[in-house]
């Protein structure tokens, strides 16, 4: 790949992220709303029925629409204090192995999750209370495994490209 | 090779490849992974890889976490810490070392509305460093005593630490907040006599300060008020079994953001701020925890936690010897771990031990929490040191990590006391049905 489309699949990969994150916003804050709402609401009528479900598919929402992001931001905790001792080029190769790592890991869960939806999907499972669907769900983790596994790449593209210059 | 043989393996395996810089929480779930399908099959390791992190992360119970970071996050951006440290400056900053002492007492009171230890360092320690540094305080003391001070947010509820261990150890995370009060206070009261100690061996440390007019003081108290008034909310509401975990957390932050907008303080960036914060650190800690979710499977067919129950309970060693060592085993991972981490991996090992020696699993987590504080604090990765680093930019990250030994002291008898008087633990959630 050309330098040029490298810089634009960086960059639809982190606008992308920056999209996924604001799903999440969006969950948190819905999460935040209803949760407490319920509390409000029973004090005066009667629970809002399917809390507990909403809340809980808002929770798989809010975290893995934020990993990719959160990778992005180097925000997952790592612990650096022996490889940041190591030489640039010591660091990137170590770099290479890790992020490959991650990518396969990324990929698996991704797939895994693929499976798992489809026999969501065509067994017909639903939430107990709502009736509502799980399967779209997973295909969200799908969908944020890939994007995740995506910026991983980045990194990865980062690595080598540090680990062969001279 | 005998599954013991093959998890004592994956554990090297596991620390090693921790020292790889990628993110713990990738790491749990490789080495997971990997081991559980050594042991199993490769199809129940892939299948674990599929099922785990949506089972995880779609769960009720664990939804308390974002929730009550999200709640920390309005309370950093309401201007809270200013009026907390503001109170208890006028109250006791005339004393020696009185404006480090009010340090530790802004710490202990936004602690009680905040979950996080860097957090509580990172607020109280923007506004009290500057007020140190304009009295002359020595830099050392001032950054010291925030660091440490800052741990406090994870021992007073709400606290993630606690949320964490209830989550993996299966037991109520109300009781476990309800727990950390008492200690919480000790603990605090300990590094304020840490502070008079230092500073009566060294008047040189703190300059006098001019007392405040008791009108002064007086008006200063109202503003604990909102503070203290969002904490019994929160606690209160769980104490009588009102809410859940999860409702208190959601109650707590749309409180704290009432408050913070009633005041004016926070504007739409500092919202969207507070939000995205609170989804960063959401997302690293669901990473962690499904990574050690997936460890703790692999764990459990190598009959490791089993087989240390069975040579444990054989030891001809009192039940307060075995816990001092796994004190010191979390001191130690302490030293190279976060807080999530050293939770999620030790204590699944740990926590099956403490329970054969009819150890009270909230009284355990207490201590694990606090050894966990102990780990923010000791190099080389003491977060809450970097924290107050980022803060007190002139001072050298080394005098830092050497200022907080004297505050380690305090820790270390906090929980000695805490061993002969399980009591001041387990008083309050003992209270509860």
């Amino acid at each position: 790949m050309t330098n040029g489309k490298i810089d634009y699949f960086i960059r639809i990969v982190h606008s992308l992220s920056k999209v996924f994150n604001q799903v999440a916003l969006v969950g948190l804050l819905a999460m935040m709303l209803l949760a407490s709402g319920n509390v409000i609401v029973r004090l005066f009528y009667k629970p809002i029925l399917g809390t507990f479900e909403i809340v809980g598919f808002l929770g798989s929402v809010v975290v893995f629409f934020a990993v990719a992001y959160t990778q992005v931001q180097k925000g997952h905790i790592s612990v650096a204090i022996v490889v940041s001792r190591f030489s640039q080029r010591t660091q990137a190769i170590i770099g290479v192995i890790t992020y490959s790592f991650s990518i396969i890991l990324c990929l698996l869960i991704a797939w895994q999750s693929i499976l798992i939806a489809n026999d969501l999907k065509q067994g017909g499972e639903l939430s107990h209370t709502l009736r509502i669907p799980f399967y779209p769900f997973v295909y969200g983790v799908t969908a944020c495994c890939v994007l995740w596994s995506l910026v991983f790449l980045i990194d990865l593209f980062n690595s080598i490209a540090q680990a062969v210059r001279k | 090779m005998t599954p013991t043989i093959i998890g004592i393996i994956g554990i090297v395996v596991l620390f090693l490849a921790l020292l790889s810089r990628m993110p713990v929480g990738l790491v749990l779930t490789l080495v997971g992974f990997l081991g559980f399908s050594s042991l199993v099959t490769l199809e129940a390791g892939v299948s674990l890889l599929g099922n785990q992190p949506f089972s995880i992360a779609s769960d009720y119970g664990l939804t308390v976490v974002p929730l009550f970071i999200l709640m920390g996050q309005f309370a950093f951006h309401s201007g809270i810490s200013e009026r907390l440290y503001g109170a208890a400056h006028k109250v006791m900053g005339h004393f020696r070392g009185g404006l480090a002492m009010a340090g530790i007492v802004a710490c202990a009171l936004f602690a009680a509305i905040c979950g996080s230890s860097v957090a509580t360092a990172a607020t109280i320690g923007s506004v009290s460093i500057q007020e140190m540094k304009k009295y002359k305080y020595d830099p050392k003391l001032a950054t010291g005593s925030l660091a440490a001070g800052g741990t406090l947010g994870i021992l007073i509820p709400p606290s993630v630490a606690f949320i964490i261990y209830g989550i993996i150890t299966e037991q109520s995370i109300s009781k476990l907040f309800l727990a950390g009060i008492f200690p919480g206070t000790l603990l605090a009261t300990l590094f304020i006599i840490t502070i008079y100690v230092l500073t009566r061996f060294n008047p040189n440390l703190c300059p006098k300060v001019p007392k405040a007019e008791l009108k002064e003081m007086i008006i200063s108290l109202f503003g604990v008020m909102e503070a203290l008034a969002l904490f019994a909310l929160v606690m209160g509401g769980l104490f009588i079994g009102f809410f859940t975990p999860t409702e208190a957390g959601a109650i707590g932050a749309l409180g704290a953001l009432a408050i913070a907008l009633a005041r004016r303080r926070l504007g739409w960036q500092g919202f969207i701020a507070a939000l995205n914060e609170t989804l960063r650190i959401t997302a690293m800690t669901y990473v962690i925890i499904i990574g050690a979710m997936i460890f703790s499977h692999f764990l459990v067919v190598t009959q490791i936690p089993a087989e240390l129950v069975d040579v444990v309970s054989r030891l001809p060693l009192p039940p307060l010897f075995i816990i001092s060592a796994i004190i010191i085993i979390f001191l130690i991972g302490g030293c190279f771990l976060d807080g999530p981490s050293l939770i999620l991996i030790l204590t699944p090992i740990f926590f099956p031990v403490a329970k054969t020696l009819n150890i009270n699993p909230i009284w355990f987590g207490v201590i694990v929490v606090i050894m966990t504080e102990m780990g923010l604090l000791t190099p080389p990765v003491g977060l809450n040191v970097y924290t107050i680093s980022g803060v007190a930019k002139d001072v050298p990250l080394e005098d830092i990590f050497r200022a907080i030994f004297p505050f380690l002291i305090p820790m270390i008898i906090c929980v000695i006391i805490l061993m002969f008087f399980p009591e001041i633990a387990l008083f309050l959630p003992g209270l509860m049905r």
